[in-house]
This record gives structure tokens, sequence and C-alpha cells, in this order.
């Protein structure tokens, strides 16, 4: 190994727990090298905690900057950071959040991240052109049932244990004195950005199932079947216009005939 | 097209109209937008800007359609034994193809360890061996995106031991052999200065002032510790005092450098930025 990759490990291994590898730098007059050495840390902690305040600015709301710094710590010690940017660093943290003991007694915290996490990728995912639904007008009754839609490349499908999405709400409007039960809900969330503002919706579970089942590329017929075994009295009309309307489709292919 | 007449028909492009710059954060999009300031041009790390879409491209899109833009990579670790990741490399080739920056750089650093990433502008020796390796990764970034990059000199809070040159040697080497061009922070020159016991005089008549296309002026802090001072370079506050006299003299090196105010955390309002900005024309006589 060359010098300077010996260097470099060194230095590595110190920012990650490991001692500062003191030998290699040249005395310094003023403060003493262990100090100096301890400006890296805290810059390379700074980063990772400011890009996750960014991510998660109402789970930090939520706890406080204590609570949410000894939180990030610990999620760095088992999540490095892989990459030249911090832009796609960090998603996985509700699921880290879920088996964190610290949040154990307060499922909710997870549930929230998730939501955040969630929101932050719908708000950078690629663009899209609406469908037009004038042109579901235009395809004859009996090709109906085997359509297949594309929704908008924004959107994620989040199912939550709590009332984390109505949590997330108040606290990011800064409601923070609504009382909310976080156990008056298990939530079906569609979390979508159709054009410029991120949308945090929440379904109901037949809906939730039948666009689920469009997103995984199932026929129109199929993900209707699936949505009126979760709930007979599932409205098929409506929701597709709702739906139409809120934008969260971008295009439909037709069957091939023959 | 030759690779070396490439980057200097690259270079010839977008003549700057106002030679002074700002640090684009997102907290100012709106006021940008609507208020046209009278700047020449904004600089963003291309990191913040590496996503498919969304308002960020949105924004610095509508930005692009009245200013010129530089892209200030702080990701591609060119310091590092390991060579730059393709991944980064194309991501940035994107952006540069997109917004068609004039001017693209990065830092006389690294921050990819031998496993993982450490978002930090780590420090380097000054040894043959780490010039060599900045020299082979520079030359790899400047390939794949088809340009001259330029690099910048660091802040450092620690020296190393073994050297085979201090750092306006390094410098000099550097454009030297691999063609790039220099981004010469005044504010990283006096916090390193003042850092090691430098002599900010002695260095800045020791740089290769010809490859210097841009300065960047920034705010350092003051940290005490055990009683004993450190500067740090955390661009949250104003360009200090000492940091704008050194300014002078280096514009006495070299007139008309495109200059940038940084300004990263305690973010102001943006007019604070801008009277920075008019205070960088006004050393420039512009």
């Amino acid at each position: 190994m060359s010098e300077l990759a010996r260097l470099q490990k060194a230095f590595a291994e110190a920012l990650e727990g490991g001692d500062a590898p003191l030998e290699v730098f040249k005395t310094a007059e003023g403060m003493p090298l262990h100090l100096r050495f301890d400006v890296y840390r805290n810059n390379v902690f700074g980063a990772v905690a400011r890009s996750m305040e960014g991510l998660y600015p109402v789970f930090y709301k939520l706890v406080g900057p204590d609570f949410f710094s000894q939180c990030v710590r610990d999620y760095l010690k088992t999540h490095p950071t892989q990459a030249g940017d911090l832009l796609n660093y960090g998603y996985d943290f509700g699921a880290f959040l879920q088996s964190y003991p610290p949040c154990a007694n307060h499922l909710y915290l997870a549930d929230v991240a998730r939501v955040e996490a969630a929101w932050q990728q719908a708000y950078m995912a690629e663009e899209a052109t609406p469908l037009d639904g004038q042109r579901l007008s235009e395809v004859p009754g009996e090709d109906m049932a085997d359509l297949r839609f594309t929704l908008h490349p924004s959107c994620h499908f989040l199912l939550t244990t709590t009332a984390a999405s109505r949590i997330w709400e108040a606290a990011s409007q800064d409601k923070m004195d609504q009382v909310i039960d976080p156990k008056s809900g298990g939530e079906h969330l569609l979390i979508i950005r159709p054009v410029h503002e991120v949308e945090v919706r929440r379904l109901n579970a037949a809906a939730y199932v039948f666009l689920n089942s469009l997103h995984n590329e199932e026929s129109l017929g199929i993900a209707y079947a699936a949505a009126i075994a979760q709930d007979p009295e599932f409205d098929l009309q409506n929701t597709l216009i709702a739906h139409l309307e809120g934008q969260s489709f971008t295009d439909f292919t037709r069957p091939l005939k023959g | 097209m030759t690779g070396s007449s490439q980057i200097r028909a690259a270079q010839s492009l977008s003549p700057i109209p106002i030679p002074v710059g700002i640090g684009l954060k997102s907290q100012h999009y709106h006021y940008i937008l609507d208020e046209k300031p009278k700047l020449g041009w904004f600089e963003v790390h291309p990191e913040n800007y590496m996503c498919a879409g969304g308002p960020p491209h949105r924004y610095l899109s509508a930005i692009r359609e009245t200013y010129e833009l530089s892209l200030h990579s702080v990701g591609t670790s060119l310091g590092s034994v390991t060579r730059p990741d393709v991944r980064h490399l194309d991501a940035l080739k994107a952006l540069v193809e997109r917004y068609e920056p004039f001017l693209v750089s990065d830092h006389i650093s690294w921050s990819r360890g031998p496993v993982h990433y450490h978002t930090d502008l780590l420090p380097l020796p000054y040894s043959q061996e780490a010039l060599d390796v900045l020299i082979r990764n520079v030359g790899i970034m400047q390939e794949h995106l088809g340009r001259q990059v330029l690099l910048e000199n660091p802040s450092t809070y620690l020296e190393f031991a073994r050297a085979d040159m201090d750092e306006p040697e390094f410098l000099t080497e550097l454009v030297k052999r691999a063609g790039c061009g220099l981004i010469m922070d005044v504010n990283n020159v006096f916090v390193c200065a003042a850092n090691h016991g430098l002599d900010t005089d002695d260095y800045l008549a020791r740089i290769p002032w010809e490859a210097v296309q841009e300065i960047h002026l920034a705010g350092h802090a003051v940290e005490e510790r055990d009683g004993f001072e450190l500067r740090i370079d955390d661009h949250g506050s104003h360009v200090s005092t000492d940091v704008w006299a050194l300014y002078e003299k280096a514009i006495g090196h070299k007139d008309m450098v495109p200059t940038l105010i940084e300004w990263d955390s305690n973010i102001p309002e943006f007019p604070v930025l801008m009277a920075e900005a008019e205070k960088a024309r006004a050393v420039l006589n512009v």
C-alpha cells in the first residue's frame, strides 16, 4: 500500500471512531493536534446532520435538536455515506427508527420519517405530463378492463400503523397544539408531485389497493377486482375521475388486438 | 477538435458582463427571480442538483435564463488514491450539458476513503505522490467532461509532517502538469496562514496567477478551545476586514478575476450578500 493510501485509510478510520493518526501531522504551535483533528470529525458529522435535518424537518421538530443529533449519530454508524453527494442519503432512516430502541414507545416517529422520505423523493422525482382524461373517453367499453395505466413517476405508496400523516401535517403547519392520537389510524398514503407541489393523499384501503395494483402494472380489471375484494362498496368511476383530476396518471396503454 | 483546443473553446464561451457572482442558496430563489439583482453570475454545488427533476431544477433553469452559472463541485474527491467515481462524473457531466456553465471546479482535497465517503474537504499532504494522484484524477475529470476544470486551494486545520513542497509549489506543478485552472480562495489563504503561521504576502507572490480564473471570498469563524484559537472556514458571516485587505492585494497580482461571495451557514437575506458583492465590485473598480 502506498504512503498516501495508508494515510487516507488511517484518516478515514479515525473519522469513523478510531484514534487520530497524530504521528502523520506536523507539530503545530497553538491548538494541539488532537483538537485540530476534531474539526474534521465535526465537519463530517455536521454535513450529514444538516443534510438529515433538511430531509426530516418535521421529525426534527418533534424530537428536538439533541435527540435528533443522537439518532443521526447512531444511524451514521450503521449507514456510512457511499457517494460524493448527500442528496440520495438517508432515505431508510424510517426503517432504522422502527427498530431503534429509544423510539420503541413512539412508533409514529418512524412513520413520520417515512412520510418525509417519500415527500422528499417525490419532490425530486422526474417530471411527467399528466394524462389527458379526454383520451380515456375514446376507449371502447369492451377494452376498458384490459387498460394498463402509468402512474406519475413521483408517486410513492406508504402504509403506516399510526396517524403519521396527520401528525406530519399538523407539525409542518406549526399546529403543534393540535391533539392527535397516534393510534387513531393506520393510514393508506399516496405521496405524489403531479406538477410543482408534493401532495400527501390519504386514501381509503380499497382505493390504495386499486392504485397500487395499477402501479404494479396490473390491468384495470385486475386492479378493480383487488379493490372489490378489499371493499365491495368500492366506487370505480369516482376513484378514476378523482385521480384523473388529481393528475395521478401520465399514460395508459390499450391491449393489442388479436 | 483536439483536447486542448476544446478546452480553450470552452473557456472562450460566455463572457461575464459583471465579474462578481454569489453562491446560490435555495432560500433566495424567489427573491432572485422577482428582483433580478444586477449580478453577473451564480455558483452552485452540482451535488445539490443531482436529482431527476422537481423544483430545484425548475428554479435553477429559470435563473440560468438570466444569469451565467458556475458549477463548483464538492464531491469528485480528486485527491483520493482511488480513481474518481464514474457515476459521480456522469451526474456532473449531465449537469454541465444541461446548464452550460462558464466554469466547472472542485477542490484540492479528498472525501472518498478506502471504504466510505466522508463528507468534507479533507486535507492532502503536499507530497510528490499526492501531486501525481491529483494530476491523474484531474486528467480523468477533464477528459470525462471534455473541458478544463478549476481547482480551489483548501482551508486546512492540520499540516502533514512529510511534505516534498509547500502549497504554492504544489499549485504551480499542478497547473503545469494537469492543464487545469485555479480558484484562489482568499479566505482560505488567510485561514491557513493563521492556522499554520504562514506569510500571506509570500504566498500571493508565489502562486501561478496566470492559471487563476476565479476568486472566492467568504467569512470564517474563530473557534476557541482550551484557550487556543483556530480559524474555521464556515462561510457563515461577513468577509472579514483582513480578508478584504488580502483581496485587494490579490487583485494587485491579477486584475478582473471573476469573484464569488460565498455564504453557506447562518444564511442572511439576499441584500446582505448583494452588499458584499458591491464591495467586491468596488475593489475591482467596475
